[in-house]
């Protein structure tokens, strides 16, 4: 080829590559979904003043809460919009096991026969990224309309969602504990509380056995125990490099602060003197307390004297569940998140899987709140104007029936004091160890310690690491983590009075 | 012209002392010592290199169950299954990771070589004011780690619709590459005697022509390697890619197989056929233009 | 003359619009969001601190560490990659049998991404992964160690992976430089009766020295700020082991969401590159004849 014939070509490639590049930009967009295209005409022009069907709440600070004319009807079952025009939504979800999925599909052909005019396209964002993505695309405004709402806390500062007073009635809240429907409220950014979000799914933490490595061992199944007959249990299941007693995640976000604090709990440490649920304006911080240190030790002992893995240190929930199911190890901390699923893998081994309560400690069997799985309506429905399917969505999502079809899918939770009867979740052993907790729940910090999840993720993470690897005592790490959470709350503007 | 760099012989590094060949004791002894210091090192190298690939190889064709008990992780396969192969395309759709990341990444190349050989060529042959200052901003910009420019870009390509799309990635992907090719290819256009151009001159191109016609085919070679760096870098590209793709749909086949890592706890053997899947193209496809590569960054000469 | 002038930037424009786009005003905003402190948690109290965060990061002992940190990786990750891919160049540019085979199979760690490297030996790393299996069996150790778990290991195994992964820059970079090294060098070197040491030592090295002082620079610039790895493999752990400055400045953007905190280290990062860049490039020229 001679190099006159290639450098034409090369050139009107180039000017090819060049402008297509120019042209492509709207042509790509539409290809690949972009992320602004709505599909529904808004039904009431946006700025429109909520009317005043509803009387519970106040929707006075946010006045681009419209609910279309059909306010009136709150139900979980209301009609949704006029015949013909298909709404199309997106939802979002941070856990995507193949059970979630199946549990999506069965709840999703059950809501489609009801509403067979609302498309819904279902997201996945995986946990690790999920808050911090979540507040970069509420910043950006491109959150999908509904769905998990765990981080909503933090989203509702970015009146990143739409307040729900208008749309649940008191009989949809009743089917929850009292102390959870306090948990759904949230300043929002009229300075009012309003009801942010339903509850969805419930959990706690338990302790998950390796049933037929207890029998071998000759211990029994107690009904309740503690935390010494614990540690002896851990020490007697342990085979020296063969199996441990228990694994530890001190890794990752969520799980790994959640276990550890229980065990302080246990001991009766916690972030003020009373009950977090309880605690509604800032008071003293008291995190730095004997019983966090006795707590600690306690923990960290099991480390120390070889009951638990020794990868520990790196462990996140995924290392500490594959160390479980493979038989490493003989007892986790774990919640009711995919029991179905790991009584399979267990009985495939040749093993069963039971579940025991936590284990008593000086200060009782603490329990986290149980108000695990939140679902809400994002400002993006609202801009949408698809509040309305959005909702029918959602409530038929959390409802009674919907969360039969869900947790009966993949082994969850429901969250509904009536499910809780139910003998489909009554009657079966592995629900027993949770189902009690409920009861006596808390939360793990107050109310108005808003974001201080992160510190305990980004901070208290690393400190149990590195109580584990003996580079920090117990004493450090109370006094460094209090440090932390007062400094982080401060710089937020949350002013801790000294006590 | 273009002859006198094809042909150019590989040469030899002589590693080895230089052993008179008279008698077959010093062949023995010589064969010895290119094992040595020739062929051990080769094998120790491809070793190390292969064998976390194998074993991944191996580990896809395993159960879960086996991949996971302590007594699994053998080189015996006890149950050998398809599985997960089944589940990758089957569960997830691979195939569209697949067509993502080969459509991002040729466009990448596409663009970011033609604009390349433009600034290389400009940076190279044509002395104007700011050209050294041109040529500094352009390494500056290697510099930058992502996290900082990460919120801002975020920021801009939503206001710009470039979200969740095609586009989105091959601009970011472009102005990440672009430095490094500019300046691959400005070496490259460096080493070109500048009697050619300036023959081609003296016939009556003026410079565009002379650039299309002299400079840019004798640089081939050094376009096809700049284009394979570009088009590793778009393949490769992570923090990115995740930040700014929010649907399932758009994932490339990086951010993919990353995301499958959250989604269930214990499909090792999941993980392990994805891996697999995303490398073994484009090592075939490697192993086809690395020959190319090699040339056109001898043809450059690499220099500073 | 002008004429001339405007062929030379229009040539320079499509590369030049790509990366201001993309590169610098991001980078200038960058620069302006560190004078804020810009928390999301408070999206209403976002005030100029002009350079108080400067004056904190300085102040915080997990800012020097993750420096000193940061600096351990880049250096073992780049001499690492350096010495292996020192000796893949010369083996590739050896006549051996299957020659393109052998180079084709030398550069796979090079397309295989990151994110999916870290995987791989992540899985490799663990207590049943291939490298304890080995190690055991050969008793070299008694029983299995978490390598990835135990701050003393946890870094050299997060440089063996990136020199793993890292090689075959250098070595395509090497080899190219070798086989640009004329005959009549080696032929000389051959007549004055050197040994094979001396001539790598005398001849080749010094010819590669322009080679060298690209690729050295450019990975530590790319090592210096590269999180792929190190997250997905340690998250920084166990208790900070693992933290590099470029960490540093990811997790306080996205972990605790203190953007002008972050957006201050990141630019910390990028003049502590600029600096280690200017002097690098000083000492070469020094020491330079061309």
């Amino acid at each position: 080829m001679s190099p006159e014939r290639l450098s034409r070509r090369r050139f009107l490639g180039g000017l090819a590559a060049g402008s297509g590049l120019l042209l492509a930009v709207p042509l790509l967009n539409a290809c690949g979904g972009g992320a602004t295209a709505p599909t529904a005409a808004p039904t009431a022009s946006g700025q429109a003043a909520a009317p005043t069907a509803a009387p519970t709440g106040t929707a006075g600070g946010s006045p681009t809460a419209a609910p279309t004319a059909t306010a009136a009807t709150v139900t979980p079952v209301a009609t949704g919009r006029p015949t013909g025009q298909t709404v199309k939504l997106t939802n979002v979800e941070n856990d995507s096991r193949p059970l979630d999925n199946k549990a999506y599909e069965n709840v999703y052909k059950a809501f489609r026969e009801k509403h067979p005019n609302i498309e819904i396209e279902f997201q996945i964002l995986p946990w690790e990224q999920a808050e911090a993505k979540e507040r970069t695309m509420a910043e950006a405004g491109t959150l999908p309309d509904m769905g998990r709402a765990n981080f909503a806390a933090s989203l509702v500062k970015l009146d990143a969602m739409v307040p729900l007073d208008d749309l649940a009635t008191s009989d949809y809240l009743a089917r929850y504990p009292k102390s959870w429907i306090d948990d759904l409220y949230f300043e929002g950014p009229d300075k009012q509380r309003h009801l942010y979000a339903v509850a969805w799914f419930a959990g706690d933490k338990a302790i998950l056995i390796n049933k037929t490595f207890f029998d071998e061992a000759g211990l029994t199944r107690p009904a309740s125990w503690t935390t010494d007959e614990f540690v002896e249990a851990a020490k007697k299941l342990t085979i020296p490099n063969k199996r441990w007693g228990v694994t530890i995640d001190a890794a990752g976000i969520g799980d790994p602060w959640q276990n550890f604090w229980l065990c302080v709990r246990a001991f009766g440490g916690g972030f003020v003197k009373g009950r977090a649920s309880d605690s509604k304006s800032p008071e003293p911080v008291t995190i730095n307390s004997p019983e966090f240190i006795k707590g600690a030790t306690w923990w960290r002992d099991l480390y120390k004297n070889g009951y638990a893995v020794p990868s520990a240190p790196t462990d996140t929930y995924k290392e500490r569940d594959a160390n479980f199911m493979s038989g490493k190890a003989a007892m986790m901390w774990q919640g009711p998140w995919s029991l179905i699923d790991q009584r399979e893998t267990l009985k495939k081994q040749g093993w069963e899987l039971a579940a025991l309560p936590l284990p008593k400690g000086p200060a009782g069997n603490p329990q986290s709140s149980g108000l695990a799985g939140l679902a809400g309506i994002f400002s993006t429905a609202r801009k949408r104007g698809v509040v309305q399917e959005a909702w029918q969505w959602v409530s038929f999502l959390c409802s009674d029936e919907g969360q039969k079809i869900y947790s009966g899918t993949n082994g969850m939770l429901p969250a509904s004091q009536a499910l809780w009867k139910d003998p489909q979740f009554a009657n079966d052993p592995i629900y027993s160890g949770y189902l009690e907790g409920f009861q006596n729940g808390d939360r793990d910090y107050p109310i108005w310690a808003v974001g201080v999840q992160s510190v305990f993720d980004q901070k208290g993470v690393p400190m149990m690491q590195g109580l584990l690897l003996n580079q920090l005592t117990p004493e450090q790490m109370a006094q460094q983590l209090q440090d932390e959470v007062i400094r982080f709350l401060e710089n937020n503007g949350i002013k801790v009075p000294r006590g | 012209m273009i002859d006198m760099i094809e042909t150019r012989a590989p040469i030899e590094t002589p590693i080895h002392p230089i052993i008179s060949r008279r008698s077959p004791g010093r062949i023995v002894r010589r064969t010895v010592i290119r094992f040595c210091t020739v062929y051990l090192p080769t094998i120790l190298l491809i070793l190390f290199v292969i064998t976390p690939f194998l074993w991944m190889l191996l580990g896809s064709f395993k159960t879960n169950i086996e991949l996971m008990s302590s007594q699994g992780q053998t080189l015996w396969i006890k149950e050998p299954t398809l599985d997960n192969y089944v589940r990758l395309f089957h569960d997830y759709p691979f195939a569209r990771f697949f067509l993502n990341s080969t459509i991002v990444a040729t466009g990448t190349t596409m663009i970011a070589v033609s604009f390349s050989a433009f600034a290389g060529y400009s940076l190279s042959r044509f002395s104007f004011p700011g050209r050294t200052v041109i040529g500094v901003a352009f390494l500056v910009t290697q510099m930058l780690p992502g996290v900082a420019i990460l919120i801002a870009l975020y920021i801009q390509f939503r206001d710009f619709g470039l979200l969740n799309n095609y586009a989105g990635l091959i601009i970011g992907y472009n102005a990440f590459s672009i430095p490094f090719c500019t300046w691959m290819l400005r070496g490259f256009f460096d080493s070109i005697p500048r009697e050619l151009e300036e023959a081609a001159l003296i016939d009556g191109c003026n410079r565009v022509t002379s650039f299309f016609s002299v400079a840019l085919p004798l640089t081939l070679p050094g376009l096809l390697a700049t284009g394979i760096f570009a088009f590793i870098l778009a393949w490769h590209e992570f923090v990115f890619a995740v930040t700014m793709i929010n649907d399932t749909k758009m994932f490339t086949l990086t951010v993919g197989i990353a995301s499958m890592k959250s989604i269930n706890i214990i499909d090792w053997g999941l993980l392990n056929a994805g891996v697999v899947v995303t490398t073994i193209p484009l090592v075939i496809l490697f192993a086809f233009v690395q020959r190319y590569l090699i040339q056109g960054l001898t043809a450059g000469a690499v220099k500073g | 003359m002008l004429r001339k002038n405007a062929v030379a930037y229009l040539f320079l424009l499509p590369a030049c619009v790509s990366i201001l786009f993309v590169d610098f005003v991001p980078m200038i905003y960058g620069v302006r969001l560190s004078f804020y402190v810009k928390n999301i948690f408070r999206p209403d109290y976002q005030p100029f601190v002009g350079l108080q965060q400067y004056r904190q990061l300085i102040e915080d002992p997990l800012f020097i560490r993750s420096f000193l940190q940061g600096w351990y990786w880049t250096i073992g990750s780049v001499i690492g990659s350096f010495v292996v891919g020192m000796v893949a160049a010369i083996v590739m540019n050896q006549r051996l049998p299957a020659r393109g085979l052998i180079r084709g199979i030398i550069l796979i760690p090079w397309v295989v991404p990151s994110a999916l490297a870290a995987m791989m030996f992540a899985l490799l790393l663990t207590s049943v992964g291939l490298v304890n299996t080995v190690l055991t069996n050969l008793g070299v150790i008694h029983d299995w160690h978490p390598w990835l778990s135990d701050p003393r290991t946890a870094m050299p195994a997060l440089i063996l992976t990136n020199t793993w992964k890292g090689f075959p820059f250098f070595a395509v970079m090497l080899l190219a430089g070798m086989q640009a090294i004329p005959v009549e060098l080696y032929e000389a070197s051959r007549i004055d009766g050197a040994t094979a040491w001396q001539t790598f030592w005398y001849v080749t090295l010094p010819s590669l020295r322009s080679t060298i002082m690209i690729s050295t620079l450019l990975s530590t610039i790319w090592t210096f700020s590269s999180i792929d790895l190190i997250y997905i493999m340690t998250s920084g752990g166990p208790f900070y082991a693992t933290f590099t400055l470029a960490m540093f400045a990811y997790v306080t953007a996205f972990g605790t969401g203190q953007m002008g905190y972050a957006a201050a280290a990141s630019v910390v990062v990028a003049l502590i590159l600029m600096i280690f860049t200017a002097i690098y490039l000083y000492a070469y020229l020094r020491h330079s004849d061309a």
